[in-house]
């Protein structure tokens, strides 16, 4: 059994067995073979391996003549390496001794050997790592043969693992068999968390090197609530794991069959409850669990899912299906937040190599720098407003110029609209996202020029900490409950109130429970969050009295330590709702 | 026919270390001859017929790897090897 911990990024718990993505094209179905079929399968191994031989020195002919000796040698050596007595000897020896079956017992003799040139040196000799990775491709083809079950073609339920799922790869996979994420790399804004949150199923990022002590098969669980993954788990842990998945299971239907309670405190002081979402049919994930609308609908997808630019029609269409879907519930569109980790094909020599892609060209910055594509997305919203309850939002907003900027460019696009003589729709309110430190500094200034904020708690933190929290090595040091940042939301809200314009969070901290006692009593009353944590969300502002939640947010703000502040406010919600927590897990 | 035990240190030049394309020319050459070879690092050791063995050597540049030869034709198959780690590795280095 192997524990690694990384960054939890949606959550839930599940188990099941491996699918390593990358290295492995396919599915390795069995894990074991009865005892009696060991001499069988051991001869099926051995006319794999000689078959993977023969394929190899054609090739080694084919490439001497065509293209000289010295790229045949590349074969010699490969062919060196799979008629190896040791490696017979090695795969052999798992089969007779584990039952393992010939594909699983490969998977793991090769993956060792992979792990030992990854580690054997500078990145030169890791990536000769490859030439193993082929050999064990090569040989699995061989012994799966017809049985080769494709990634498109899944019929039973895996956990997938990867160093980084890219579009592409994920695009590629079976959705309904997947039962969990868990990558090497990436932080809470990869690709991977935005994907596993939009299908509501467990994932947990940046774990670091871990592939390698894994076989395609083994059995691997997911506790995206913990940021841990367990590799071969012994019996206790597994028993534990199943438990726990059964009664969140039941929590999680206990809390869907109150959806349509309104959520209001116990006086009732309405806060409405938003979600977030990335894709059009993520709306009823919100409105099934009674989402008092769509907080943050983010458009990056848009751009991500194509090598081509979206075109009008394109972001037409998708504002459309969510308008729709929302059934005349508000619905606030983020325009383009595109660069840092998420940079479209197009774009990335916008994005000069080394420099700080958080700092960069990035979200409101990249559309101010390209107009046509900003227009393009503008006049798509202001047409979709026709049909329902449509509001923009600028994301990364960062000076009072900017965002005059992106206002004049609205107005630019209202005026072609109205010369195109198309049905648009030219009153919708306009907001900024709150998220970068010197906004919610000016937050008085900017609430008089804007419709309303919304505060992007991830990046807020990120830059007023200064910590990417995808990075592994500073990760423990981004915190949602620095001092730092209670008093930048307290400010912003502040000032919204005495201008009299909406506040919403949105944002992880906005899906973090012990989070929104505090948020309540700080004076915010409109709560975007995750699709899944809306249900706890709503139970949370159930069991809260505005007096109570504004005498925790005082008690916060004054005490000056992050981890302090955290374990104040978990002392507190569980105070508030003992039932949501898991007796099992320490608080 | 030579019978004969014989022993020589050799340093790896490889600018990568001992990698997968020089054990490969390694394997070749010893398994042209009938005797045993041995190379050593330290506490890890393996014959040099074999690729896995030879990985697992995990030798970095400028190790020490102690080589040792057993049975016919020993001591051309040493002078051989050698060589390969005096000069003969370095039309390795080019390619990639």
């Amino acid at each position: 059994m192997l524990v690694k911990r990384g960054i939890a990024v949606s959550p839930g718990v599940n188990f099941g067995p491996a699918l390593i993505l990358g290295t492995e094209d396919f599915r390795i179905p069995r894990q074991f073979v009865s005892v009696n079929a060991i001499e069988t399968e051991i001869s099926r191994l051995k006319s794999a391996l000689d078959a993977v031989c023969e394929e190899i020195a054609e090739n080694e002919r084919l490439a001497s003549d065509k293209l000289g000796e010295q790229y045949g040698a590349i074969f010699a050596a490969h062919l060196q390496m799979v008629s190896s007595p040791r490696l017979r000897e090695e795969i052999e020896t798992l089969i007779r001794e584990k039952c393992y079956s010939p594909e699983h017992a490969s998977c793991r003799v090769f993956r060792r050997y992979t792990k030992l040139v990854q580690h054997l040196g500078d990145n030169y000799l890791a990536e000769r790592a490859s030439d193993i990775i082929d050999l064990e491709k090569r040989l699995l083809k061989q012994l799966l043969g017809e049985k080769r079950e494709e990634l498109s073609n899944l019929t039973t339920p895996i956990i997938v693992l990867a160093n980084n799922l890219t579009p592409s790869e994920t695009a590629s996979l079976a959705k309904e068999f997947v039962l969990g994420f868990a990558t090497e790399v990436g932080g809470r804004t990869s690709h991977t968390a935005i994907l596993a949150g939009a299908l509501e199923i467990p994932a947990v990022v940046g774990l670091g090197e871990f592939l390698s002590d894994i076989s395609g098969g083994d059995m691997v669980i997911v506790d995206g609530n913990n940021g841990e993954v367990i590799i071969d788990p012994d019996e206790e842990t597994l028993a534990k794991y199943k438990n726990t998945g059964e009664r969140q299971r039941s929590m999680a239907a206990r809390l869907a069959s109150r959806r349509k309670i309104r959520s209001e405190t116990k006086e009732g002081t309405r806060i409405h409850v938003m979600g977030n979402i990335e894709f059009p049919n993520e709306v009823e994930h919100c409105t099934e669990r009674g989402a008092d609308g769509i907080g943050l609908y983010r458009t990056e997808f848009l751009y991500l899912q194509s090598n081509t630019e979206p075109t009008e029609e394109v972001h037409y269409d998708a504002y459309c299906r969510v308008v729709q879907a929302a059934k005349n519930r508000p619905i606030v569109i983020r325009t383009l937040d595109l660069g840092a980790d998420k940079i479209p094909r197009g774009y990335r020599h916008l994005a000069k190599e080394g420099m700080n892609p958080a700092l960069g060209l990035r979200s409101v910055r990249l559309s101010l720098r390209d107009l046509p594509l900003f227009k393009t997305q503008l006049r798509a919203i202001f047409r979709a407003a026709v049909h329902g309850d449509v509001r923009i939002m600028f994301p990364l907003i960062s000076t009072l110029l900017e965002w005059r900027q992106a206002k004049m460019i609205v107005g630019d696009v209202l005026e072609d609209l109205e010369e195109r003589g198309v049905e648009f729709n030219p009153n919708i309110p306009i907001g900024m996202m709150v998220e970068v430190p010197a906004a919610a500094l000016l937050a008085e200034e900017f609430a008089e020029e804007v419709d309303f904020f919304s505060i992007g708690t991830n990046d807020l933190i990120q830059y007023t900490l200064a910590v990417d929290r995808s990075d592994p090595a500073v990760s423990s040091l981004y915190n949602s409950s620095d001092p730092s940042i209670l008093r930048l939301i307290k400010m912003v809200v502040e000032a919204a109130h005495k201008k009299n314009i909406p506040v919403t969070v949105c944002g992880q901290m906005s899906s973090d429970l012990k989070s929104i006692p505090l948020l309540v009593g700080l004076g915010i009353r409109q709560i975007s969050t995750t699709p899944l944590a809306i249900p706890e969300v709503k139970e949370v502002i159930r069991q809260l009295t505005i007096p109570r939640a504004e005498e925790i947010a005082a008690h916060a703000m004054t005490i000056d330590v992050a981890r302090d502040v955290e374990s104040y406010l978990r002392g507190e919600l569980y105070k508030i709702c003992p039932d949501l927590f898991d007796e099992e897990l320490p608080l | 026919m030579q019978e004969s035990v014989c022993r020589q240190v050799v340093t790896v030049r490889m600018k990568q270390g001992l990698h997968l394309r020089p054990i490969s020319e390694i394997v070749r050459i010893a398994r042209l001859y009938p005797c045993d070879f041995k190379i050593s690092n330290g506490e890890h050791s393996g014959s040099a017929k074999e690729v896995y063995d030879l990985l697992e050597l995990r030798a970095m540049p400028e190790t020490e790897l102690v080589l040792e030869a057993n049975g016919d034709n020993a001591s051309k198959l040493m002078e051989e090897i050698v060589q390969f780690f005096e000069s003969g590795y370095k039309k390795f280095e080019e390619v990639d």
